[in-house]
């Protein structure tokens, strides 16, 4: 059980977030062509380390965050609001 | 014309009565009637959505009460005002008028509902199911948070010291009672009369 600081709700149980996937990829220009898109859309790494997703507190405030997350040892280094910048731990 | 006479969202079997465990002192359950609507203001808006409430809107965390009256931080810029039962739909017409084109207004009044929860032993029942912590120290009255209690989504305000109203999903009010039968079946519980 992960427990996610919510920056509106304080710390909560992973039961009350709905996992929305990687938060790093970025929706290409219109004419970037039908093989960007369909990176864009299917392709996606699966790190061994830090990992920034989204997750949705669907059972709180309702609001998209942005975790970073150790995909080894489920350490959490950062939660953001949707709009925010964050920040990647080297090792 | 007037409209017929609501029929409760805690079904049939929901009637004042005593049951579980006796003696003691028991968990009180007992709908509210009241009016919920739901204000949520677009950027910029939070100004307008307070003059139309007309009191303080609470943070992130909080309830703003008044007698029998609150306002509930459920989102960044969103509220649930909660005020005693009055003619239908006046309240959201009210405060959609007062706030313009800024704020969005939506009646919850056969969206959501509101049970109380009161007595010694409320926030023992409550906190069998509640991920959040309800120690009087770490929610002390005029907290609110929404969490999920029995895969329920319920927002929980801390009103007084022994005191809390649910904010539930009406389709699910009638399933969170039989939830809360159970958890408050150690001590006891009345159901009180609709208030
Ligand atoms: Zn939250």
């Amino acid at each position: 059980m992960l427990r996610i600081n919510c920056p509106f709700c304080g710390i909560r149980d992973e039961a009350e977030f709905k996992f929305g996937g990687d938060a790093s990829v970025k929706r290409p220009p219109a004419d970037a062509g039908a093989e960007a898109f369909y990176l864009y859309a299917y392709e996606r790494d699966n790190p061994k380390g830090w990992y920034v997703e989204w997750w949705h507190h669907v059972a709180g405030c309702r609001q998209w965050l942005k975790v970073v997350r150790h995909t080894v040892t489920h350490d959490i280094a950062q939660v953001a609001k949707a709009g925010d910048a964050v920040s990647v731990p080297q090792s | 014309m007037s409209a017929p006479e609501r029929l409760s969202p805690f079904g049939p079997e929901f009637t004042p009565g005593r049951h579980g465990a006796s003696g003691g002192s028991p968990v009180t359950l007992a709908e509210r009637k009241v009016d919920i609507v739901q204000v949520m203001a677009g950027r910029g808006g939070d100004a307008a959505a307070a003059s139309a409430v007309g009191s303080v809107l609470p943070g992130p965390g909080k309830a703003e009460i008044a007698g029998s009256s609150m306002t509930v931080w459920i989102q960044p810029s969103g509220w649930l005002v909660i005020r005693p039962r009055a003619e239908e739909g006046a309240l959201a017409r009210t405060l959609a008028s007062a706030a313009g084109d800024s704020v969005a207004v939506v009646d919850q009044g056969h969206g959501r509902s509101v049970l109380r929860l009161s007595g010694p032993k409320a926030g023992d029942a409550l906190a069998k199911g509640s991920r959040v912590d309800l120690h009087a120290r770490a929610f002390p009255p005029g907290s609110a948070a929404t969490t999920s209690i029995d895969h329920m989504t319920v927002t929980i305000v801390k009103v007084d010291a022994s005191t809390f109203d649910l904010v539930l999903p009406g389709n699910f009010s009638e399933a969170f009672v039989d939830w809360l039968r159970m958890a408050a079946a150690e001590f006891g519980y009345e159901i009180g009369r609709p208030a």
